[in-house]
Order: C-alpha cells, then structure tokens, then sequence
C-alpha cells in the first residue's frame, strides 16, 4: 500500500522509526506539536492538509497513487471531528490523545487514567517538542506577561494559568522503546520535584503506533472513514464514526 | 460621566489597582452604585467579552479584566447591599470529576459575580452528588459544569441523568462548556445549556435565573 499519513510532531521519533521499516510506501505531512490547544485550528490545518494530499494524489504517475490517509491523531481535543475527504479513506486510531498511543492501547490510557489519580504525562517527544511545566519554562512564561501584561498582573496570571498544576498528584513518565536519553527521564522527575508530583514511570509501548502505521486497522482500534464521508463524534469509547458528508461540504475542500 | 468611562477602560486594560481608585472616586462623586457597577465594570468587561469571542483578545486579558471587575465589585457590594440591589439567583459551578483544570471554570464564576449572581465554587474534580448536594442545600438554580478533557467530559451525562432522576430536575437547569464540548454533545446528553465562552455562560445563567 501507499499511505498519506498526516503526524504530529510528537510522535515524529516513533512514527520516523516504523516508516522507515515498514512494508508500506509511506509519506508523512508533520504538523507541529500543540494544535491540540487550539482544536479549530488544528481542524483547519489538518482538512487543508488532506485537501493538499488528494490535490497531489492527482497529479502522481500512474501506479504510485495513494490508498489511503492515515492519522496520526486522536480525537485530540475535537481536533479531527468533521474532516472529510473526496476520494480517499481516512484512517484514524479510536482514542483520546496521543498518550494511548504511547502506552499501547486507549484501553490502557484509561485503566491508568483512573489508577494513577491526576497524572501529568511526559515522554521524550513531549519533552522534546512542546511547552511541559518546569521551572525553567515558567520563569520565561513569568517574564513574558510581565512583558505583555504589566508586572502587577504577571504574578496573578502564573497563578490563574498554572493553578491546575497544583491539582495534579503525579507524573507519569512514558518511557520511549526505542531507547530514551537520560536527560528525558531526569527532566520529568526534576518536575516532580519541583512541583511535589509522585515520580510514575511506565513502559511505553508500540503496538499501537505500529498498527497506525502497518495495520490491519481493525473496527476496535481505527475508524476507517470513506470518501466522501465525514468524522463525527461519537462520545462513547469507540470517540468517532463517519457519516456521509453534505456535498456543499465536498465543494469547500478545495 | 468621565470616571464611568474610565472604569471602564482601566478594566480592559486589566489594571485592577487603577480600577479600584476609580471606583473609590465614584462613590465619593456619590454615584450610585448600580451605575458604577453597570456602567463601569460590566461595560468595559462586556467589551472584552466580545473582543473575546471575536478573537481579538486572549484568556490572559480576559483574566487580567475579570479580576480587576472583581476588585471593583469588592469595593461595591456593601453599598449594592445597602441600596438594596438583590442577588439575582444562585449557581453551583464545577469541574467534574476527574478534571483537574479550572481556568475557564474560574473565568465563568468571575463573569457570573459580575452579573449579580450568587456562585458557588465546587472547585475541580467534583463528584455528581457533590454538585447535587450543593445544589440542593443553596437552593440554586442552576448547575453549572466544566470539562477540559475529551477523557472527562462524559461524567456530564452522569450528571444530567442523576438530576433527571431527582427532585431537582423541575427547578435546576443544567449548563455545560469547556474546550471539547459542542452543542451536539449537549444535545445527546439532555443538558440544558452549552456556552461556547465565559461570557455567554454569565449571559445565559441571568436569563435562567431572571426568566
């Protein structure tokens, strides 16, 4: 098979490795890590993205078109409800976020989800691509709204923005299979520290992210949208379904 | 009246100690309190509100305004109080369980104090019975829930069907928000309400409370 995969940033180690290796042909289109925050616009990056690939698709010789696209997202904030596509099969794994596919299974995610009791996830592409708490971080983020907020407000919004922290009770560290530095690890317990977390390491592992890459995208585990179709939500534990999309909706893509 | 306008201004700049000289000023001016209050702090702060909503400001500003209007309605209560300005209806607010994030949350309180409304903070992590309980012991008038996390959002629906099944449902609406919630899920759920932002939710809460 050829495959489109669109990735975040923050699988780019995991996701780089498996392509690189596998029986597929793969392509992967790389968004940064972080749209999540802003769900619309990751909406809007990842459908222009899409449109971008069947533009594409189009215009590729004969015999090596793609036969499908694949996502390297979650339901991720909302973030791929409503993308659609006009000729090819979207693929995307049923879970929350990102921190399934790091740990294996979305049925893993929520097993620890509920044990672990307020649990801060890092791993070494969330360290390595995205703003975690740190004291370091937090000294920058400080000095930026002294900066754009006047220093009587700066003190006040650190602790409006940041007081969930304080609510969290642990940090669960995903260690990487592929081998992680032992900065990543000493990172994610100087947080801990620093933050009075309980320090949780757990195995990451990369079954998921394998199947996401290899297949078989079997019902359980992926949604596999048609052409011409849509994601919607679904809000139990299977996150999406498709249904077919207006054709208004199929004129706007390009 | 110039000090109104500058309430007004200084709040949409977030600076609260300006804010509260103003409002201090004002009252010594011997302008009523109402007016202070509605023509002052809920002007400017409506003005954020829809530079919000149309995306002109961010959560920072929005924050930084709140706790100036809060600042200036400290200083306004005892003569609100006194000129006999009522509270206009109760609302319990929360995250629900499991969710630990709560600025959002503490932006709709902020922004419901702002619109004579009594709020009652549950805080994060709120058990259903627990937003029963209060709503059930301040007589409110409104549930008020707040989910950051595609993984917590469900709790709503346990919410509304332990309200459906109890005395309250003929007296308690239910409103829900937060980043992941749609109108569809509210929809499929039963709730009552969603507001998309903090203003809004304050908007729809006085409608309830005073319909």
């Amino acid at each position: 098979m050829r495959i489109a995969m669109i990735g975040c940033m923050v699988m780019n180690r995991e996701i780089s490795h498996l392509v690189a290796k596998s029986h597929h042909i793969i392509r992967v289109w790389w968004l940064r890590q972080g749209l999540h925050d802003t769900p619309d616009l990751l909406r809007t990056q990842l459908q222009q993205t899409v449109d971008a690939i069947e533009h594409e698709n189009e215009l590729l010789p004969l015999g090596t078109h793609f036969d499908a696209i694949v996502l390297a997202y979650g339901l991720c904030s909302n973030g791929v409800i409503g993308l659609r596509s006009r000729s090819l099969p979207i693929v995307v794994p049923r879970c929350d976020d990102c921190i399934s596919l790091f740990l294996g299974s979305a049925e893993r995610y929520r097993q620890l989800f509920t044990k672990m009791d307020g649990a801060y996830w890092y791993n070494a592409g969330w360290i390595e691509q995205s703003f975690t708490p740190s004291k370091k971080n937090y000294a920058l983020q400080r000095a930026q709204y002294a900066e754009e907020y006047g220093e009587e407000n700066a003190d006040y919004l650190m602790e409006c923005t940041n007081s969930w922290m304080t609510n969290y009770k642990s940090c669960g560290f995903i260690t990487c299979p592929l081998g992680d530095k032992p900065e990543h690890e000493a990172y994610a317990r100087q947080a801990a520290d620093d933050f009075g977390w309980e320090f949780v390491k757990v195995e990451g592992e990369m079954g998921y992210l394998d199947a996401l890459v290899n297949g078989p995208w079997d019902d359980g585990r992926f949604l596999t949208c048609p052409p011409r179709s849509r994601i919607v939500a679904d809000y139990s534990e299977k996150k999406f379904r498709s249904e077919p999309a207006q054709i208004d909706d199929l004129e706007d893509c390009r | 009246m110039s000090v109104l306008n500058d309430i007004s201004s200084w709040l949409q700049q977030g600076r609260a100690p300006k804010v509260k000289a103003c409002v201090q000023q004002a009252l010594d001016e011997g302008i009523p309190a109402s007016d202070i209050l509605e023509q002052g702090l809920l002007d400017g702060m409506n003005v954020i509100g829809q530079k919000f909503k149309n995306n002109e400001v961010f959560v920072p500003e929005v924050l930084i305004a709140a706790r100036a209007m809060t600042k200036g309605i400290e200083l306004l209560r005892p003569h609100l109080v006194a000129d006999g300005v009522e509270e206009k209806g109760t609302v319990v607010i929360g995250t629900v369980k499991g969710d630990l994030h709560d600025i959002g949350k503490n932006l709709v309180r902020m922004m419901m104090e702002g619109k004579g409304l009594k709020v009652i903070d549950l805080g994060v992590d709120v058990p259903v019975e627990k937003f029963m309980e209060a709503a059930r012991e301040n007589d409110a008038k409104i549930i008020a829930c707040s989910a950051l996390l595609t993984t917590t959002m469900g709790e709503m629906r346990d919410i509304v069907e332990a309200v459906q099944a109890s005395e309250l449902k003929d007296n308690v609406k239910i409103m829900i928000g937060g980043a992941p919630i749609t109108q569809a899920f509210c929809d499929q759920i039963g709730a009552d309400r969603y507001t998309p932002d903090a203003a809004t939710a304050a908007d729809v809460a006085l409608e309830i409370c005073t319909a």
